[in-house]
C-alpha cells in the first residue's frame, strides 16, 4: 500500500535528508551526499502524487472513524492520519500541516496533500541561516538590554528551537492616490509698536500613482501578526518557484488564513504609505494638515508563498518567552522579561547623575553671569 | 567726645570749601564740565528761577537751597550718626548743574577724595543733580573694595545701596533718601572695616533653590526619558504601520499637484515694550583704579 507522506530519504544509504542553507543543496546527514533541488524534485514527485491520492482514499476512511464518536467534531476536523513512509508509523497532524518530522524515526516528512492543486505555494524563500545562527542571533539580542534581568541570561537554555515555514501572501497592487491639504503660508512684518502676520490660506491637491510588490501578510492563525510583521522586510531576489525539497528538514504549515482576511492590513499600509508620499510633496509651508485622501488600488494580484522563520521558545520564571528569526535575513525579534529592581535602580542612577551634572552647569553659568 | 568734635569740625570746613568753591563756580565739578555748558546752565539758572541760596551742613551741601534748615538738620544727624558707627565719612551733595553722566561719576569721584582726605577715613558719597535727574554713589580708593572686588560686586553693592532711595528721589522725599544712605552705606562700611570684605549684598537663596529646582526636574526627565527607552528596547515586536519597504521607488509618478489660494487673514499684535530698568539699578560708573561706585536717573 503506498504511504500518504513522502520521507525525504537518500537514495544511497536511506538516512534522511535535510536542506543546508549553507550551499543551497538537499544533503544526507549520514553519507554526506549532496543533491541538486531539482534532481531531488524529480525524484520525489512521482512519490508526493502517489502519497496525495492514497490521502483521498485515507480520508474517507478517517470519515467513517469519525462516525464511531471517539472524536469530537473540532478535533475531527483538525486532525489527519498520515503513514510515515520510513518505519510506517501513523503519524497525527492537523489541517494545516505540510511538513514534519517522523516523532519515531525522525524522518522529514512531507504531506502532499497540502502543497498540490490550488493550494501549491507559488514561491517559496529558502532558509539562508542555521540553527546555530538562530542561538548565536538570540544572544546578540540579548546584549545591551539593561533591565534584562541576570537568571534569565544566567540559566537560559533555549528550550526548543524549530525552523519552520511559514505561508504569507503577498500583494502586488497599483495605487491610485489622491488628498487634499489645507496650508497657510506666513508673512510677518514688525513695527516699532507691532507684529502684523499675514497668513495666506491655500488647498492644495495632489494625486499619483505607486507600485507596491509584494507586501506580505502571515496566512498562519498560528503565528501572532505583530511578530510576522515585526521580522520584516524580506529580500524576495532570493525567493525562487515553490519546491518541496527546501522543506525538507522543517515544518511547514499551509495557509489557514485566507487572502481575503488579511487584506485590509494590507489596504491599512499601502494607505499610510501613499498618504506619507504625497504628503512628502507639500514641504516648505508654514502649515500643512490633511484633510482628506483616497486610495484606489488597480491591477491587484496576490502570490502565495512559503517564508522561513527560526522559533526559539525559552523559559524564565515558568513562562514561556518566544523569539523569531527571519531565516532569510536573520532579523531576531520578541519581548524579554523585565527585572523591576534593575528598572528602578538605574532610574535613581540616572536621576542623581543628570541632577547633579546640571545642578553644576547650571549653578556655574548662573555664576558667570552674576545669577548668584 | 573730643574727637567727635574734632571731626565734625574737620568735615564742616571740608564742607564749607566745597560750597564756597561751588558757589563761586569753582566747585569740583568745574574741573571736568565744559566752560561754555557751565555758563549755559547758569544763565538757564538766572533766567528761568531766581538763584535760592546754598545750604551746607555738617555733611550735606545743598545746592539747590530746597532743603529746610530741619531737614538739613536730619539728614546731617543721620549721616553723622552712621559715619560714626561705620567708621567712614558719609556725604551728601545736592546739585543744580545738569550734569551728565560722566560729569555727574567725576564729581561725585572728586567728592569722596576730598571728604576721604580731611580725616584719613574712607568716605562713601551720595551726589544728585535734581536738574539732569542724575544720582550717583562713589567711595575713594580706601573705602573702595567695601563695594566688592569687581565690576559685577561694585554694581550689586552700589543697586544695594540706591533701591530704597531712588523711589524717595523720585517722591522728592530727600530727608528720607539720605537717612536710608546712611543706613545702607553706614552698613557696608562698617562691615567692610570690621572684617575687611565687602558685605554680601545679595541674597541667593531664592536663585540657589531654582537652580536646584531645575537640577532636579532635569534628572527626573532625563531618567524618565533614559527608563522608557530601556523599556523600549526589551521588546522590539510591533505591528507595521506602512508598506514603503515594498515601494517600487521609480514607480511614483505625480500626475496632479495644484495649490489654490482661498483667502488671506491679517493679526495684529502690540509688542510688548520692556522697562529699561527699575528703580535703583546702576546704568552707569565712573569708577576707577581709586574710586568704586556707580550711578543712574530717576
Amino acid at each position: 500500500m503506498a504511504s500518504t507522506a513522502v520521507s525525504y530519504k537518500c537514495p544511497s544509504c536511506d538516512a534522511p535528508l535535510a536542506f543546508t542553507p549553507k550551499n543551497g543543496k538537499v544533503t544526507c546527514e549520514y553519507c554526506g551526499t549532496e543533491f541538486e533541488a531539482d534532481v531531488i524534485e524529480q525524484l520525489f514527485s512521482k512519490k508526493e502524487e502517489e502519497a496525495a491520492k492514497q490521502q483521498a482514499a485515507e480520508d474517507a476512511k478517517w470519515e467513517r472513524r469519525a462516525e464511531s464518536g471517539e472524536y469530537s467534531q473540532d478535533e475531527i476536523d483538525a486532525m489527519r492520519v498520515f503513514t510515515c513512509s520510513s518505519c510506517g508509523a501513523e503519524l497525527v497532524a492537523d489541517d494545516n500541516t505540510m511538513a514534519t518530522e517522523c516523532c519515531y524515526c525522525g524522518n522529514p516528512t512531507m504531506l502532499p496533500s497540502r502543497f498540490t492543486g490550488d493550494i501549491r505555494p507559488d514561491f517559496i524563500i529558502p532558509f539562508k541561516l542555521t540553527k546555530k545562527d538562530a542561538v548565536a542571533k538570540l544572544k546578540e539580542f540579548y546584549k545591551g538590554k539593561d533591565l534584562l534581568p541576570d537568571a534569565f541570561t544566567a540559566n537560559n537554555r533555549v528550550e526548543d528551537i524549530q525552523g519552520m515555514f511559514v505561508p504569507f501572501w503577498l500583494f502586488d497592487t497599483t495605487a491610485n492616490a489622491s488628498a487634499v491639504y489645507n496650508a497657510t503660508s506666513d508673512a510677518v512684518v514688525t513695527t516699532s509698536d507691532e507684529i502684523i502676520t499675514t497668513t495666506s490660506h491655500y488647498r492644495l491637491d495632489r494625486s499619483a500613482t505607486m507600485a507596491f510588490e509584494r507586501v506580505p501578510a502571515d496566512g498562519s492563525n498560528r503565528m501572532q501578526d505583530e511578530y510576522m510583521d515585526s521580522i520584516e522586510p524580506f529580500n524576495y531576489d532570493e525567493m525562487v518557484p515553490f519546491s518541496s525539497q527546501y522543506m525538507a528538514g522543517y515544518l511547514a504549515d499551509k495557509y489557514d488564513v485566507t487572502a481575503e482576511s488579511v487584506e485590509p492590513r494590507i489596504t491599512q499600509r499601502i494607505e499610510s504609505t501613499c498618504c506619507d508620499m504625497l504628503s512628502d510633496t507639500t514641504s516648505g509651508w508654514d502649515s500643512c494638515e490633511e484633510e482628506n485622501h483616497f486610495v484606489i488600488k488597480e491591477n491587484g494580484t496576490i502570490s502565495y508563498a512559503m517564508v522561513p522563520v527560526w522559533i526559539l521558545t525559552t523559559r524564565y520564571q515558568d513562562k514561556p518567552y518566544t523569539f523569531m528569526m527571519n531565516g532569510q535575513t536573520g532579523k531576531m525579534v520578541g519581548a524579554l522579561p523585565t527585572d523591576e529592581d534593575k528598572k528602578s535602580s538605574f532610574f535613581r542612577k540616572d536621576f542623581l547623575m543628570a541632577a547633579a551634572i546640571s545642578g553644576v552647569l547650571i549653578g556655574s553659568l548662573a555664576w558667570m553671569i552674576g545669577f548668584i | 567726645m573730643k574727637m567727635k568734635k574734632i571731626y565734625s569740625l574737620l568735615l564742616a570746613f571740608v564742607f564749607s570749601v566745597s560750597a564756597i568753591c561751588s558757589i563761586a563756580a569753582v566747585s569740583p565739578n568745574t574741573v571736568f564740565a565744559a566752560p561754555n555748558q557751565q555758563k549755559t546752565a547758569q544763565a538757564k539758572q538766572q533766567n528761568n528761577s531766581p538763584r535760592k541760596k546754598a545750604k551746607i551742613g555738617k555733611c550735606v551741601i545743598d545746592q539747590t537751597g530746597t532743603l529746610s534748615s530741619s531737614d538739613l538738620q536730619r539728614i546731617d544727624n543721620a549721616l553723622l550718626e552712621n559715619s560714626e558707627k561705620s567708621g567712614a565719612i558719609l556725604c551728601v551733595a545736592i546739585l543744580n548743574q545738569g550734569l551728565n553722566e560722566k560729569g555727574i561719576g567725576a564729581y561725585a569721584n572728586n567728592f569722596a577724595d576730598k571728604c576721604a582726605k580731611s580725616n584719613g577715613k574712607g568716605a562713601i558719597v551720595f551726589v544728585q543733580d535734581v536738574k539732569s535727574r542724575k544720582w550717583y554713589i562713589a567711595t575713594d580708593k580706601k573705602m573702595k573694595p567695601a563695594l566688592g572686588k569687581d565690576s559685577t560686586d561694585n554694581k550689586q553693592h552700589v543697586e544695594y545701596i540706591s533701591t530704597d532711595i531712588v523711589p524717595h528721589l523720585k517722591s522728592n522725599d530727600l530727608v528720607k533718601a539720605y537717612s536710608t544712605f546712611a543706613v545702607k552705606a553706614g552698613e557696608l562700611a562698617e562691615f567692610y572695616n570690621r572684617t575687611g570684605d565687602a558685605m554680601t549684598v545679595v541674597d541667593t537663596t531664592i536663585e540657589k533653590i531654582v537652580i536646584a529646582i531645575v537640577a532636579l526636574v532635569i534628572g527626573y526627565l532625563y531618567a524618565s526619558a533614559r527608563r522608557s527607552s530601556r523599556v523600549a528596547a526589551m521588546s522590539n515586536v510591533a505591528t507595521a504601520a506602512g508598506a514603503s519597504d515594498y515601494l517600487n521607488q521609480g514607480s511614483f509618478s505625480l500626475y496632479a499637484s495644484n495649490d489654490s489660494f482661498l483667502y488671506q487673514t491679517v493679526t495684529v499684535v502690540p509688542r510688548s515694550k520692556s522697562d529699561d530698568s527699575s528703580d535703583g539699578d546702576m546704568s552707569f560708573s565712573s569708577s576707577d583704579g581709586d574710586h568704586g561706585g556707580g550711578g543712574g536717573s530717576y
